[in-house]
């Protein structure tokens, strides 16, 4: 086959080494992301390390342990184009951010229904108890909005 | 020296795929790519026929405005299945599975798919989907729309909702493991000499719907099985009892949903350059062009599942840009069909069956393609959507395209299959039966949906002015019907009464033509190499005709 | 299976029917090659099919930030980080498997795999363990659900729906995986030519192993360290 790389007859041996240092680098992120989680950062920079974190342990297990790093072009791009695409997923998140403020994020997803109203202990507003649908003219936010 | 009618029976019938093993098993636990394709054939064939049905009970319905043939809510019922039976059992796996299956692996010059049991468990596991939707058809149907929108589905629709989504949910399976099976076969199995730039167009066509499937299917797969964890268990995030989002609902099934429909049609885009180059016996128009993109349009078609969402509540920037990125879509497509005419001109175009319904194919998808770009665009879309507008546009795009394009290519490799002619002037005649039938059964629905008829709605007693324009519509699905039907009839009858093809009938180019009709089991009896290019037509003079009732015409001069 | 495809292709290619090759391919390399490509192709649906929950995770944390915040504490850092240390030696006891398979040592391979499993089974006995606290605490979203103290009805219960769906697809993984590891243990131990002349069957179900160890390295974060 002229289009083939000969990955399998001389395919790369790891070192049992490198995997041994490649596991305890991932103890040691795992240790360290778990301090983290304990040391209030300012803002969402929790979040920022956790995922740095996490990423750098994906990007090992999949380098190392999987061996992309030893591999052909082909597997490489094919390590890539799943996670690429996962973010093009998160581009639904866009429609979230961008709405108007009507039905605008970190309000409500829907107008009729005043989910943060409820909390645990806490009367909850009148409602029809068999499809917990509350009608648009008991929903004072919407009251609100409307101008009424 | 003449053979007597013995000596003629005692001549042992040259081996292929068909007949060397006869036994029920060896067809049930055959690994071969050709017999796993005939039985997807035999299958699909069956789905269609229910399908056709459903759409037939339909177009009943509707030709009174005040009609009792069928219950509001059996109505539901019915163009679901017509809906889920169509999308999921016919248009998503009929090339793939069928054509795909058979042609691929010889169009590159392998013995088979790279996993061949990873095929026939994806032809089962089709086969099992298919039971369980027709286990819960038995046990009441289900009435969600092909769509399964939540909160209906998951919380208040009175059906078998779980039962039809499993099905569905498995279907995607076996159409995830065909699509790995093409592309690590496009990639490592092609004979030497194959480069990507020699591979046919109709391979290039199904890698990028094995991209689309692998990118896309999963997610909703997932999507669909958190319907029914959320309707079974109420652990869920679509639901707003929960607390969750209906409208992530439609924005993860549309991001598979809407790359499903070029899982539908790219393959169509590749039988329709393969009937164009053999029936215009030229070398395509730009082959680059249309390999890329057939690619743009698959990657494309990830970034404009939004335009189905314009008025269900998403951020008015995000259907600006997705209306924006729609419009853009429209360019690789009206590449291909730009390609597909230069190809055809000063051809020597012979207007066999398949080349009549690649020509239907180009009319119907323009029609089809520029009426989706009136839904494209916001503005007009808020007036048309949920109208028979759209269901018009649709089935253009999905029975005008992909169906006629399949039958096309049905017609056009079934020598190839079976090693038998069908009768060439009924086809003939037939394709044209379907072209004028097709038509007249959605022109009108385009006006329909223009003058307000919305869809999935039992009665119109509203505005009976609209009666008209259904009457038409039924009528047209009648003609259709027929022209449907008789492919089955003599492509049945040409497989024992059929004459005998010769390895290459159309005197077309290609790999899939050079072995045996029908092919040995294991396509080639040697490594092919492939030295020339392909569609390579520059030496058409001694082309054989294999059609009886194809008289060759004088080559026109200067027609090179 | 498709022994009469197989026993046609034996007449032609009589001298490579032999060993692990299948008859579709022209030489072992090429086969390997296919198997990768293949492997790698379901991986990354196995991506997109984990990428839609991961989208509705971050879409309700946004939505119900603090619930998440006051609920992530009914689940136990200790747990989540024993079985994160108990998936990731599974991972690295799995590519020393690959490894002694690439130089064809099978007691090696075995004894890696045997860790492995164990490794398995331990995730899903932890695993098991925090299900049943939490059917306990009557933390499964449905008609019996009791909202942590402080946090709205439909935010916890998110919570806990996302949490049950994710683990949930995640052990149904770790599962799959075990049945794998122990048909390839039982592979090796007969000495089967499939595994012992090839070593990508074992590389691909260390492959689909990482592959689990990798989601459950995002899940453990989002899940078990939820900051405020």
């Amino acid at each position: 086959m002229a289009n083939h790389s000969p990955v399998g007859s001389q395919h790369h041996i790891v070192p049992v080494k490198t995997y041994l240092v490649t596991w305890l680098i991932l103890l040691v992120l795992m240790s360290a992301t778990i301090a983290a989680s304990y040391v209030q950062l300012p803002g969402v920079g929790n979040n920022i390390v956790a995922l740095i974190i996490a990423t750098i342990k994906a990007v090992l297990v999949v380098m190392v342990f999987m061996g992309v790093k030893y591999s052909t072009k082909l597997v490489k791009i094919w390590a890539m184009i799943g996670f690429i695409w996962v973010t093009f997923i998160f581009g639904i998140l866009i429609d979230y951010a961008t709405r108007i403020p009507v039905s605008g994020f970190n309000s409500d997803f829907s107008t009729t229904v005043p989910r943060k109203a409820e909390v645990a202990g806490q009367p909850s507003p009148p409602q029809d108890q068999s499809t917990g649908y509350v009608a648009p003219t008991d929903n004072p936010k919407l009251k609100a909005q409307l101008g009424q | 020296m003449s053979l007597t009618a013995t000596q003629v029976e005692a001549i042992p019938e040259k081996k292929n795929y068909l007949n060397h093993d006869h036994t029920i098993w060896s067809w049930l636990s055959t690994g071969d790519h050709k017999r796993i394709a005939i039985m997807y054939l035999f299958t699909v064939s069956i789905f269609f026929f229910m399908g056709s049905i459903m759409a037939g009970l339909i177009r009943l319905q509707l030709i009174s405005p005040n009609s009792t043939l069928l219950e509001a809510e059996t109505y539901n019922k019915v163009f679901s299945a017509h809906g889920i039976i169509m999308v999921f059992f016919f248009l998503l796996v009929v090339i793939p599975a069928i054509l795909g299956n058979f042609l691929l692996p010889i169009m590159i010059g392998a013995r088979d798919l790279a996993f061949p049991r990873l095929n026939l468990l994806s032809y089962y596991l089709y086969l099992a989907a298919g039971v369980l939707f027709l286990t819960g058809q038995c046990f009441g149907g289900v009435d969600t729309g092909w769509t399964f929108y939540t909160p209906y589905s998951s919380m208040y629709s009175n059906s078998q909702v779980a039962l039809t989504i499993t099905a569905v949910f498995i279907a995607g399976f076996s159409s995830i493991f065909t699509g790995l099976n093409f592309i690590a076969t496009v990639h490592k199995m092609r004979a030497p000499g194959m480069t990507w730039f020699r591979l046919p167009l109709f391979v290039w066509a199904m890698y990028a719907t094995s991209i689309v499937i692998m990118l896309g299917t999963p997610v909703v797969a997932i999507t669909l099985m958190m319907v029914v964890v959320e309707r079974t268990t109420h652990i869920g995030i679509f639901s707003p009892d929960l607390g969750g989002d209906p409208v992530l609902f439609e924005h993860l099934f549309w991001f598979y949903s809407h790359p499903a429909v070029y899982i539908m049609i790219l393959p169509a885009f590749g039988v329709q350059s393969e009937l164009i180059c053999a029936f215009s016996r030229r070398r395509i128009f730009g082959y680059h062009f249309v390999a890329f993109s057939t690619l743009a349009i698959a990657l494309l078609g990830f970034f404009v599942w939004g335009h189905h969402m314009f008025v269900s509540g998403q951020s008015m920037y995000q259907g600006v840009i997705f209306s924006l990125i729609t419009f853009l879509i429209a360019v690789p497509s009206a590449i291909k069909i730009f390609n597909w005419m230069a190809t055809m001109y000063k051809g020597h175009i012979r207007l066999q069956t398949p080349m009549i319904y690649a020509i239907s194919f180009m009319g119907l998808f323009v029609i089809g393609g520029l009426t989706g770009l009136f839904l494209a665009s916001m503005g007009t879309d808020i007036h048309l959507t949920a109208t028979y507008f759209v269901v018009a546009h649709f089935h253009y795009v999905m029975v005008g395209g992909t169906v006629t394009a399949f039958l096309g290519g049905l017609h056009y490799w079934w020598p190839k299959m079976f090693g038998r002619l069908y009768p060439e002037t009924l086809a003939k005649y037939t394709a044209i039966i379907v072209f004028v039938g097709f038509n007249v059964t959605f022109f009108p629905q385009f006006i329909l949906g223009f003058l307000g008829m919305p869809r999935r709605y039992a009665y119109y007693y509203y505005y009976p002015e609209l009666q008209p324009y259904h009457i038409m519509s039924s009528l047209g699905a009648s003609v259709l019907a027929i022209g449907l039907l008789l492919p089955v009839l003599y492509l049945t009858w040409s497989l024992k009464y059929g004459p005998k093809a010769s390895d290459s009938p159309w005197g077309a180019h290609g790999l899939e033509w050079q072995t045996q009709s029908p092919p040995i089991p294991q396509n080639f009896e040697t490594r092919p190499i492939v030295t020339d290019d392909v569609y390579d037509y520059s030496d058409d003079e001694n082309e054989v005709y294999d059609q009886p009732d194809v008289k060759q015409k004088p080559t026109p001069a200067g027609a090179h | 299976m498709a022994t009469n495809i197989q026993e046609a292709a034996l007449e032609v290619h009589d001298d490579h029917h032999h060993g692990p090759l299948k008859h579709q391919y022209e030489d072992i390399d090429q086969q390997n090659e296919t198997y990768i490509v293949g492997m790698w192709s379901f991986l990354v649906t196995e991506v997109m099919f984990f990428g839609a929950l991961f989208l509705g995770y971050v879409l309700m944390r946004w939505e119900y930030s603090n619930d998440f915040y006051i609920s992530h504490f009914q689940t136990e850092v200790f747990w989540g980080g024993l079985n994160t240390t108990v998936l990731l030696s599974s991972s690295f006891s799995m590519a020393l498997a690959v490894h002694f398979a690439q130089l064809k040592e099978p007691k090696k391979v075995i004894a890696g795999l045997c860790v492995t499993l164990l490794g398995a089974f331990c995730f899903l006995g932890v695993k098991s363990h925090e299900y049943l606290v939490k059917i306990a605490d009557h933390h499964v979203p449905g008609p019996s659900f009791i909202p942590p103290a402080g946090t709205t009805h439909n935010g916890s219960q998110m919570f806990f729906s996302l949490y049950f769906m994710m683990t949930g697809l995640h052990g149904i993984h770790v599962i799959i995986g075990a049945i794998c590891i122990t048909t390839l243990i039982i592979l090796w131990a007969k000495r089967k030519p499939v595994v012992t002349e090839d070593y990508v069957p074992t590389e691909m179900v260390g492959l689909y192993w990482h592959f689990v160890d990798l989601v459950w390295i995002f899940l453990f974060p989002l899940f078990y360290l939820i900051p405020k």
